[in-house]
């Protein structure tokens, strides 16, 4: 019953995605779309991050500027392929997240927001006018599209199809992360750092291994980013981005991979529903951000979540068992 | 080399002071293999701080612990804990807004080793690993009697079960030594009972224990042997007869306050 429902679901899904851009006409609608995607996959880094972790990062932006600039400079300057820059971009993202890791994650609470907040300055200004290198403010030009044995990912289209299956890919390896040993220590960690120690969780190790494979996901993104728009320039990575893929997995549901995904497309869509309004567009843009995050604090997906939880209990405990508990009634409040 | 005879923990002159104050004063204690040892005191005389020593929360200030004749005093916790040794605390620290099944499956984290690419895609040695950990934590969850509420987030259990599962937790990660500050604290006779049987469990199946407690049949009636501790000195050790009819230790701790106030 369980299995046939899960793959009515999942026919359902497929259904949906595979017609997507035959519904979507505008080239233009169906770039935001591709957009979101991306943006999507770094926000579940960031759920790795603080969701999952508990650690904070205000720079993810500038760990997907490694991972586009990585893409970028080694396929225009040494033009390379897609299938060499692609997982180069990764692994430099995730060496820089160790490199900025190892000194910050020894130190409690807010160091990381902070630290992760002076790379993305730091980077910043060395995009800009380290001209030789990174173009300065002129970007890279001219970065082509991805191409796989003579196919080449040209069309809107084409590009929906390559970053849904990208998207699904990260989503079930962390997944996988997230139902194992590591997800565990993760969450233990954010938990409860002192049980998490005396359990033999090593934390400062766990959290540098979260922000590692979180920054994995954010030069995953950063470098699809790049090959979408065939254009980087340091302005696409800056402050105000890293806040805006943070508010995306706080309003999703920072604490599911899931509610991460929902963030980042419902927030890169909002602007563009609301552009009716004109002028009071960006006003009501950020008034329905803080009511819906006054009325559902744990996030779209998490609200979602726990009204599932609640009529699992309920079916759960028809029978007269179980004492009340506390908890549940200060749940009743949100 | 480990001998067989060998005790499982000895404690040298070990020493923790804050500033001036010192919390445990020139301790030395040796502990068998299979042996329960009761730690009393009154409030304040350094049993907490021995039991953070023991698993590296805190580092001594001078002094030494060997945990089967290897030198811990200056590990971390996550290390000590991987040689066997696990601890609960005196107020419950579980993962509240994680399940029961969750809490019990990270305290097995020392007893699995998959890595992020074998959990990422998956691997059979990787799943058959995470079926080992589940039958044990499901077994675990029996053992403390909590069947059931597997799937319960922690904050929503009462207290004597969220200490009965603090319990399961720490057996989770198969130690050798165990080392339970006040596990009886705030439960219920019944529920005491409960932890008492769990206890000689334990020692049926060869574990250490070290056990903090306030209630004075409850300690007496399970140690092997006790050690009284006041104001950070060791002031007396023996068999809990002998403990019972030391005059000092009658004076200082079990005649006065503790039997009526604490028991």
């Amino acid at each position: 019953m369980k299995k046939v429902s899960k793959i009515i679901i999942m026919l359902l899904l497929a259904i949906i995605i595979l017609s997507v851009p035959h519904l979507i006409k505008s080239d233009y609608t169906l770039h935001v779309v591709n957009l979101a995607g991306i943006y999507a996959i770094c926000v579940m880094g960031l759920v790795f991050l603080l969701g999952f972790a508990g650690q904070l990062s205000l720079g993810h932006s500038a760990l997907m500027s490694i991972g586009a600039y990585t893409t970028g400079l080694l396929a225009v300057e040494l033009n390379l392929p897609f299938v060499i820059t692609f997982p180069a971009a990764i692994v430099v993202s995730m060496l820089f997240a160790l490199l900025i890791g190892i000194p910050t994650l020894k130190l409690k609470s807010f160091y990381l927001a902070m630290a992760t907040r002076g790379l993305n300055i730091a980077l910043f200004i060395v995009l800009i006018n380290w001209k030789r290198f990174t173009h300065g403010a002129d970007g890279i030009v001219n970065i082509p599209r991805p191409s796989f044995a003579g196919f080449t990912i040209q069309t809107e289209r084409a590009w929906f199809y390559f970053i849904v299956a990208i998207l699904i890919v990260c989503y079930i390896a962390s997944r996988n992360i997230e139902k194992s040993r590591i997800g565990r220590s993760f969450k233990a960690v954010k938990e409860g750092e002192l049980a998490a120690e005396v359990m033999g969780i090593d934390v400062y190790r766990t959290k540098i291994l979260a922000f590692v494979l979180s920054s994995a996901l954010a030069g995953t993104a950063g470098c699809l980013f790049a090959h979408l728009n065939q254009f980087i320039c340091p302005n696409d990575f800056n402050i105000t981005q890293s806040v805006t893929l943070l508010s995306m997995s706080i309003f999703g549901g920072s604490e599911y991979l899931l509610g991460g995904v929902v963030g980042a497309y419902v927030l890169t869509f909002l602007p563009e529903a609301l552009r009716f309004l004109q002028t009071y567009a960006r006003f009501i843009n950020g008034i329905l951000i803080l009511l819906i995050m006054i009325l559902a604090p744990s996030g779209l997906f998490g609200v979602v979540s726990s009204l599932f939880e609640k009529l699992k209990r309920q079916k759960k405990l028809d029978p007269p068992n179980n004492s009340p508990n506390i908890a549940d009634v200060e749940g009743m409040e949100n | 080399m480990e001998n067989i005879h060998d005790p499982i923990l000895r404690i040298e002159n070990v020493t923790l002071a804050f500033g001036g104050l010192k919390a445990v004063n020139s301790v030395d204690m040796t502990l068998e293999k299979g042996e329960i040892r009761g730690l009393i005191g009154p409030n304040g005389s350094g049993k907490s701080s021995l039991i953070n020593l023991i698993s590296g929360v805190y580092k001594p200030t001078s002094g030494k612990i060997f945990f089967r004749n290897e030198d811990i005093s200056k590990s971390p916790p996550h290390k000590i804990a991987s040689l066997g040794i696990c601890r609960t605390f005196q107020t419950i620290r579980l993962f509240p807004r994680l399940s029961v099944l969750d809490n019990v499956l990270a305290g097995g984290h020392t007893k699995s080793s998959a890595n992020v690419f074998e959990v990422m895609f998956r691997t059979k040695s990787m799943k058959s690993e995470e079926k080992w950990l589940n039958n044990r934590a499901y077994e675990m969850i029996n053992l403390v009697g909590l069947s059931g509420l597997e799937g319960e987030k922690v904050r929503n259990l009462p207290q004597g079960q969220q200490k009965l599962l603090e319990i399961a937790r720490v057996l989770m990660a198969e130690p050798s030594l165990i080392l339970l500050d006040e596990p009886t604290a705030g439960l219920s006779p019944q529920e005491t009972d409960e932890v008492s049987k769990i206890i000689q469990l334990l020692k049926e199946q060869g574990l250490s224990v070290i056990l903090v407690e306030h209630k004075m049949k409850f300690v007496l009636g399970l140690s092997d042997s006790v050690t009284v501790l006041n104001t950070g000195l060791k002031i007396a050790e023996g068999t809990p007869k002998e403990i019972q009819e030391k005059d000092e230790v009658v004076r200082a701790y079990l005649g006065s306050e503790m039997t009526d106030a604490k028991a």
